[in-house]
């Protein structure tokens, strides 16, 4: 199975969501943003716009779950956390990734 | 485990959600966004940014914010659902912003569409529906034809039929059958008519009809059985209310018991409206071949056609008469299909509104065709925009799609409504003799064929923007929908169906304008009766009430004197037979006493016993000799009057009056007879139509109703002042009279008489014209979209024309000349169809040349000046085009 680049990239922001969701307490969207820069040491530039598609994919799918709460700065937002559907998804992608990064790791060593 | 399907049950409900709430969950998404926007410039105000430029900053990074917004709409899965309703909301729009497009679409369509499944349904009911029968397809009437004597369809005596039955290959089986009628006594004593059907015994086997209570007739109940009856479904309710306990009971049926031993399980009765079938209990082969008065009905074996069945019968006939040439000269067989013989004339009629129809579907398919290919010129430049815009080619046809199909629908609905009053009303006005008819309903697999075709040509043509826009490039499409005079070869198209449609226009008005001028003629034919201020009513004596001959001349000649004597009746006759009226005509040879005839001409004519008054009745006038009087009785000698018909066919340079006829006793079937064999010519009466309308009248011999013991007669009362229901009432109270067990049928004036003989050219004549008048009204609304958008695309083109110093009447002339262009070209197409298609309509004509010039000429002018009234509107707004209004749009 071919994945173009484009695939490659939304999965991995999929995952990289809901990794950040994983830590525990949940986010809005803008928090999930910043956390995926930070934890990435600005690395990952996330496409803010790009987010938001994602997050109502995940949602869609019953990996993460939404509701309206007051932000740091009361205001109304929204916050996202991770189901138990999305926590068991994660665990797999996880281990699919690091399948994936430890081939690309033996051929970029190989020589 | 649970809770993972709980996660997956709220996924399920927050699509639902979504999906049913969409504006709701946009206004989520954007306060969503909103607050990513606020935390994200503040944060960048916080690293020192200035304010505005935070805002601005952040945007920038956040990326397109609708484009988003659309990517996270569609990433909810809601997408497709949203974008039909709101393509169904533009539609709408679109629609009502063109309201005269829309309306007159709309109609068009609703036209087509009603006007075609409302003809097709009864057309249908009428040709293609299958009989109540057992494999109809294999069911025949067997008639004898004698070519010399120009019968076609004639009856069979018994012992040709009993012969037919025995000797035949290619029959399964054969029934022969008699209608007449007879007299019920109710359970309470009062008589009320019926519709008897004597049959052979398998009748019921060779139909495949069975009983629905008790049983048909069986193999014993032939001859030298007793008398039985069985009923029919409509007598057994109407009569009986449906009490099965009737099956076994007595009746008295013209006096006489006769056992019910059934009840027929359909309620549809073969022939039409028969109440009774009793068995044939006499012996067929005592009869005389001489006496033809039997029909018969035949089912072919299965592995054989009726092509074969011709030629069997056929060399049988010709058998039958080798051994009997006395009585079987000349007589062959017809063998017709019973639904081509049930459907009868009312083919070629149907026949010739189905063509009407398939050509009004092709006309009103034309115009939507038109209306929406000149909208498409306009649309092309929206779309244009829409896809510089971003819009997808795929999302533009869905909107295109879901445009034209609310239109077609629209269109359909409305169709399907005038379907429905077009049955109802089609019903109402139909002549009564379409056969049939209450079984006729709304026919879904033709609405669906014709709403189909209909909405076919709606969606096929809306998408044409779409078509333009594959073939050209998005600039010039956008440039150029603002210049110039539009596509060309757009215009063509158009051009094309505006001539197909004028010549589809002048085909259909050609026809109604034949009809119309064939109906005067008709309506103008010498009956050689006057037909105002007569009552007819039909009378039946029984055995029962007047056994001997003498009785029944006795009968009516007591009843006619009582009603003579009435107030306001003026003259008072009988006739076997009306003129117009459905009776049996009976044809036979005769021989005159001081004459031979050369062998090419048969002798031969109608036999029609008539009362005294009957010409009076009648005001037939007599052009020699006298009319029967009391003088012609029983104990006179026989007197004869023949028509003007018969002398120029049998006595052209001779003096009619004192010729004689010999050996001329007859005997009307069961009915009665002639009783005298000698008659002397009293008197020459006018020609009377008889057979039909369009028929010639053909040589008649009237004998006086006093010398013949008719049964059977159809009473004929002139009268003045009073009116037909009171004398109705007192027509019955005298039959009452003489004898309660008499009852009377069939009343009604001669006028209906006549009018029924009328009813089904006046039928197909108004439906023509209706058809017409539709093909006219859509061609001059095609000839008008056309110049009035070629107008508005040109507005242009015309106001340079104008600034340049072309004045008015010029422009005007030239759209004028545009449009007259159009219209000459579908005239001369439609006059070169119309003449080649002439043939098919030559059958309804009566006294009228299918290529009548006076007719043809007047519709060209009709058309040509519908076409001019069509080009006038958009020819005058094209010289109100203000020269600068107009180049400023360039």
């Amino acid at each position: 199975m071919t994945r173009t680049r484009a695939d490659l990239l939304q999965g991995t922001l999929e995952m990289l969501i809901l990794e950040t969701l994983a830590l525990g307490e949940p986010i809005h969207g803008w928090g999930v943003a910043l956390r995926i820069q930070r934890l990435s040491a600005d690395v990952l530039q996330v496409n803010q716009g790009s987010l938001y598609p994602a997050l109502h994919r995940l949602e869609h799918k019953g990996w993460i779950r939404s509701e309206w709460g007051t932000s740091e700065n009361n205001r109304r937002a929204k916050f996202y956390r991770l189901t138990a559907l999305g926590r068991k998804h994660l665990a797999r992608e996880r281990e699919q990734w690091e399948l994936f990064v430890g081939a690309v790791h033996g051929i970029l060593h190989a020589t | 485990m649970v809770e993972i399907l709980k996660d997956m049950l709220r996924a399920v409900r927050l699509r639902i959600r979504r999906l049913l709430r969409a504006g709701a969950a946009d206004r989520e998404l954007d306060e969503e966004v909103r607050f990513h926007l606020e935390m994200e410039a503040r944060r960048l105000v916080r690293e020192g940014v200035p304010p505005e430029e935070a805002e601005r900053l952040a945007r920038v990074r956040f990326g397109g914010v609708e484009r988003f917004k659309e990517q996270a709409r569609e990433a909810r899965g809601t997408r497709v659902v949203e974008d039909g309703m709101q393509d169904i909301k533009y539609g709408l729009r679109m629609l009502a912003k063109n309201p005269v497009f829309t309306i007159v679409a709309v109609l068009t369509l609703a036209l087509g569409i009603g006007a075609n499944t409302a003809i097709y349904t009864v057309v249908e009911a009428v040709l293609l529906d299958p009989l109540p029968f057992r494999e109809p397809d294999r069911l025949t009437l067997l008639f004898t034809r004698n070519d010399e004597q120009n019968q076609e369809r004639y009856m069979v005596s018994p012992m040709d039929f009993d012969d037919w039955r025995h000797m035949n290959a290619t029959f399964e089986s054969m029934a022969a059958y008699w209608p007449t009628t007879g007299t019920l006594l109710e359970l309470d004593g009062g008589p009320t008519r019926v519709r008897i059907v004597y049959t052979t015994e398998d009748y019921f086997d060779v139909l495949g009809v069975s009983a629905r209570v008790g049983r048909t007739f069986t193999p014993e109940e032939g001859p030298g059985s007793t008398p039985v009856a069985i009923l029919s479904a409509g007598l057994w309710e109407r009569r009986f209310g449906a009490d099965p306990s009737v099956v076994g009971r007595t009746v008295t049926l013209d006096g006489g018991p006769i056992e019910v031993i059934g009840v027929v399980a359909q309620a549809q009765t073969f022939p039409a409206d028969a109440d009774m079938w009793i068995n044939m209990t006499w012996p067929m082969q005592i009869q005389s071949r001489y006496a033809r008065w039997m029909s018969a009905v035949g089912r072919l074996k299965a592995d054989t056609d009726i092509v074969a069945a011709r030629a069997d019968l056929a060399a049988l006939a010709r058998r039958i008469e080798q051994e009997n040439p006395e009585s079987n000269r000349g007589w062959t067989v017809t063998v017709e299909g019973l639904k081509d013989v049930l459907v009868g004339d009312t083919r070629a009629a149907l026949l010739v509104l189905l063509t009407a129809t398939a050509l009004v579907l092709l006309i009103a398919c034309a115009n939507v065709a038109n209306l929406l290919l000149s909208r498409s010129e306009v649309r092309a430049r929206e779309i244009a925009v829409r896809t510089a815009f971003g819009a997808g080619r795929a999302r533009l046809v869905r909107q295109l799609l879901t445009e034209s199909l609310l239109l077609s629908g629209l269109g359909a609905v409305v169709g399907i409504g005038l379907a429905w009053l077009g049955v109802r009303g089609l019903l109402a006005i139909a002549p009564v003799t379409l056969p049939r008819e209450n079984d006729i309903g709304l026919d879904a697999t033709v609405l669906a064929v014709v709403a189909g075709v209909s909405v076919l040509t709606g969606v096929l043509f809306g998408l044409a923007p779409i078509g333009r826009l594959v073939g050209s490039n998005l600039r010039t499409s956008i440039t150029d929908g603002a210049r110039t005079t539009g596509s060309a070869s757009g215009h063509r198209v158009q051009s094309g169906f505006v001539v197909a449609q004028i010549a589809l226009a002048l085909m259909l008005v050609v026809s109604a304008g034949l009809l119309v001028r064939s109906f005067e003629k008709l309506r103008a034919v010498d009956t050689g009766f006057q037909a105002g201020g007569v009552l007819t009513a039909e009378l039946d004596v029984a055995t029962s009430v007047a056994e001997t001959d003498t009785a029944v001349i006795d009968l009516y000649d007591r009843l006619e004197r009582r009603l003579t004597a009435l107030p306001g009746v003026v003259a008072v006759g009988d006739a076997s037979t009306l003129p117009l009226g459905e009776q049996l005509d009976y044809s036979q040879p005769f021989q005159m006493a001081d004459r031979e005839f050369p062998a090419e001409v048969e002798p031969r004519a109608f036999l029609r016993p008539v009362a005294p008054g009957f010409f009076a009745a009648m005001r037939t006038p007599v052009v020699a000799g006298r009319a029967f009087d009391d003088r012609d009785r029983l104990d006179a000698p026989g007197a004869a009057i023949v028509n003007e018909a018969f002398v120029r066919r049998f006595l052209p340079d001779a003096d009619p009056l004192g010729e004689r006829f010999v050996h001329l006793g007859y005997r009307f079937g069961p009915l009665g007879a002639l009783n005298k064999s000698e008659w002397e010519i009293v008197g020459v009466v006018r020609d009377v139509k008889y057979e039909g309308l369009r028929e010639e009248v053909l040589p008649a011999i009237y004998f006086s109703g006093l010398q013949s013991s008719i049964k059977r007669r159809t009473l004929v009362v002139r009268y003045a002042g009073g009116s037909a229901a009171t004398l109705t009432n007192a027509l019955r109270d005298q039959v009452t009279a003489i004898q309660p067990t008499l009852a009377l049928t069939n009343v009604r004036t001669l006028d209906d008489v006549v009018s029924a003989a009328r009813s089904r050219d006046r039928f197909s004549t108004l439906l023509l014209v209706l058809f017409g008048t539709l093909a006219l009204l859509l061609a001059s609304v095609g000839v008008y979209g056309v110049l009035a958008y070629a107008v508005a695309q040109r507005t242009g083109e015309l106001g340079i024309r104008m600034a340049l110093g072309a004045d008015r009447r010029a422009v005007r002339g030239m759209v004028l000349g545009d449009g007259m262009k159009l219209v000459a070209v579908g005239l001369a197409l439609g006059l070169v169809a119309a003449l080649a298609l002439a043939g098919v309509l030559s059958s309804q004509l009566f006294g009228v040349s299918p290529r009548d010039p006076a007719v043809i000429g007047l519709v060209l002018l009709v058309l040509l000046g519908v076409g001019f009234l069509a080009s006038l509107v958009p020819a005058w707004r094209a010289t109100r085009v203000d020269p600068v209004v107009a180049m400023r749009g360039q």
